[in-house]
């Protein structure tokens, strides 16, 4: 075997030791366990169903501040321009659903989106063609969980 | 084309993708580009070192030995924007009456600072280490200052949804401001004189890049001493009396190298050899000239050093300053450990009062929350990048001297339970990388429920939120009381992870449910 020289030995030695020292501490990587995302918020999704809501406020106001017309009313329309997420394993859940999560937070303030909503019943019976709110509420809350998690996965 | 402007040209496309990819990184313009902005954060200088993470920073300094300060040209976001005001000035034909001028290094002024900044690191002040390290000002600005002002530039042009944004705190605008106002005036009229004389991250390369082996070299056979690069060099680094470049000071940008109409400056590993003894660079007035014409020797560094006598004198002097500074090391030890005992007592004075006895929850991915505080040096990319926006900057939560530091605020969000986002940001490593799974069982808080303010228990409404919006089911509602009062939250303190989902819709006022952070 052909002897090394001192510099090439160090080069060798240098690079060995540096270059994947360095990749490695520069560490871009972001964990993508697909598999984790949020079991016991999958579990308790169910597709959100449309409601018809008619804007006539009865409902208002909510003990809670939850603005549960514009959240009605934001649903449908999702549904009729077509950007309403499906069940879980639809081809286009991840594409609609970050539409749908983006202009969600848009549209509504924090404060009265749904997953304040406690359950308690104040809204039952005030509603003129009988939507049922707090499943509804819970329904969106559940979506937007699911939708929250999967944006931190793709992040 | 000539190589001085190929290295030149070479040197500003790069830096003003850093640059681009930066601002894109904090002013966040709806663009996904952390793979690529996180490697850029992660080989940052300070925050390697502070991460311990010794490879990035054994490169730099290796890069630093071969190249010059390389770094502070093209990685440094902080440097990029000194550049761009310096140049602003000097944009068009008319060039502004006052030029750079070659200047005196300010050696003892640099060593202070970074001896400060040092301290600071090792007494735990994060306060003026976030203050100073360039990568973190440049952070603050982009986080307090760009990203609102594009933000309302959107709204302005009609944005169709209108672009929220929060201001991140009114305290952190204001010092970033300051602080980018300041450097930018200094660069605006004089070039990199906060490379040259404040920041630890230049002067630290300095004590390598005065070795480097390729350097700015000026052949004074060439030269016709039109002093253009003189007045070119915005880092004040060449002495065009002696045909000196301070290597310390220079940030290797290669303007001088375009500059120049004779070809006598090029970016070389030769030293050039003089051929007028005259000309050369002497140490000592007296002692310089006689070494000079005496040994007839043309080596450009080193004359004057050669006579014995003034050797042992040398070694004498040193010998007395080693071992007055081994004094001064030895007494300085008890005065430091008392000044960090007062830093302790200051911050637990001017934190400000804890709610219900609660510590403020940190972001996850801390080991200790000493060793977080000490580490964190406020740069604001994981309150820039969390997709909940539950990272807010502290003021007094963590007291004064750590103010800017990121802390959760779950009264308006909560953290979602799978992410790990600014865990893999954090380039200092205050925050450790977690993966999912480690997130899941990792801790940042805990939990506390106050049943005297819960509405379900004093007031009988059905709610139990808190129970139903916990991801790892750690709250339970109790049965209802026999004296009529309603089921109140009690919180198992195994499975609480201190997400704070459960105070965020906790609807009782004050809040029933709270988190208080891990001591």
């Amino acid at each position: 075997m052909q002897q090394m020289t001192r510099r090439q030995w160090l080069f060798r030695v240098g690079s060995a030791a540096f270059v994947p020292a360095f990749l490695s501490s520069c560490r871009p990587e972001i964990s993508r366990d697909v598999e984790a995302v949020g079991k016991r918020f999958a579990d308790a999704y169910t597709p959100v169903k449309t409601n018809g809501c008619v804007a006539c406020d009865n409902c208002m106001p909510c003990p809670y501040n939850i603005d549960i017309p514009s959240n009605l009313l934001f649903v449908d329309r999702a549904h009729e321009e077509d950007w309403l997420p499906g069940a879980l394993d639809d081809p286009d859940f991840s594409e609609k659903g970050t539409k749908f999560l983006a202009r969600y937070e848009d549209s509504i303030p924090d404060v009265a989106q749904t997953q304040r909503c406690i359950s308690c019943g104040e809204c039952i019976g005030t509603c003129p063609v009988g939507i049922n709110i707090p499943e509804q509420m819970s329904e969106i809350t559940a979506l937007t969980d699911v939708l929250r998690d999967l944006r931190c996965q793709q992040l | 084309m000539a190589v001085g402007s190929i290295l030149r040209f070479v040197r500003i496309l790069i830096a003003l993708v850093v640059l681009a990819v930066f601002v894109g990184l904090f002013a966040d313009f709806g663009m996904n580009i952390p793979s690529v902005a996180a490697w850029l954060v992660h080989v940052q200088f300070l925050p390697a070192a502070m991460s311990f993470s010794i490879a990035t920073f054994v490169v730099w300094l290796i890069a630093t030995l071969v190249f010059g300060r390389i770094y502070c040209s093209t990685v440094c976001p902080l440097g990029i924007f000194q550049d761009v005001c310096s140049r602003i000035p000097r944009l068009g034909k008319v060039r502004p009456r006052w030029h750079y001028h070659y200047s005196a290094p300010f050696t003892r002024l640099r060593a202070i600072m970074l001896f400060l900044v040092a301290l600071s690191i090792v007494l735990g002040i994060s306060a003026l280490s976030s203050l100073l390290d360039p990568y973190s000002i440049f952070g603050r600005f982009g986080l307090y200052v760009i990203k609102p002002l594009w933000a309302s530039v959107l709204n302005l042009c009609g944005a169709s949804p209108q672009v929220r944004f929060g201001l991140a705190s009114f305290a952190g605008m204001l010092v970033s401001v300051l602080t980018m106002v300041i450097i930018g005036a200094i660069a605006f009229r004089n070039g990199r004189t906060f490379c040259n004389t404040v920041c630890p991250v230049g002067t630290t390369l300095s004590f390598i890049s005065r070795y480097s082996i390729f350097r700015i070299d000026i052949n004074t056979d060439r030269c016709i001493q039109c002093r253009r690069c003189e007045h070119r060099c915005k880092a004040s680094c060449i002495d065009l009396t002696s045909h000196v470049v301070d290597t310390s000071r220079c940030v290797v940008c290669f303007d001088c190298l375009t500059d120049c109409p004779n070809d006598a400056i090029s970016y070389t590993y030769n030293r050039h050899q003089l051929s007028i003894p005259l000309m050369q660079r002497v140490k000592g007035p007296v002692a310089g000239s006689a070494a000079g014409m005496g040994s007839g020797r043309l080596d450009a560094t080193h004359a004057g050093n050669s006579s014995s006598a003034s050797a042992s004198v040398d070694r004498k002097l040193l010998d007395r300053r080693r071992f007055l500074m081994a004094g001064a090391v030895m007494a300085a030890v008890p005065a430091v450990a008392k000044v960090s005992g007062t830093v302790d007592k200051l911050d637990k004075m001017q934190a400000s009062p804890r709610h219900r006895g609660l510590l403020p929850v940190t972001p996850p991915g801390i080991r200790s929350r000493r060793e977080f505080l000490d580490r964190c040096t406020a740069c604001g990319l994981c309150v820039d990048r969390c997709p909940q926006k539950v990272i807010k900057v502290a003021l007094r939560e963590y007291g004064m001297l750590r103010a800017l530091h990121p802390v959760m605020d779950y009264d308006e969000s909560w953290c979602i339970y799978n992410c790990t986002l600014c865990t893999n940001l954090c380039p200092t490593g205050a925050l450790h990388p977690l993966t999912v799974a480690e997130k899941l069982r990792s801790s940042t808080g805990q939990a506390c429920a106050d049943k005297s303010y819960c509405i379900s228990y004093t007031q009988g409404v059905k709610c139990g939120a808190c129970s139903r919006r916990c991801p790892t089911g750690a709250i339970t509602m109790t049965a209802p009381d026999s004296d009529g009062k309603g089921p109140y939250p009690v919180v198992d303190p195994k499975k609480c992870i201190g997400c704070g989902a459960c105070q965020y819709v906790c609807p009782s006022k004050p809040k029933a449910i709270k988190v208080g952070g891990i001591a």
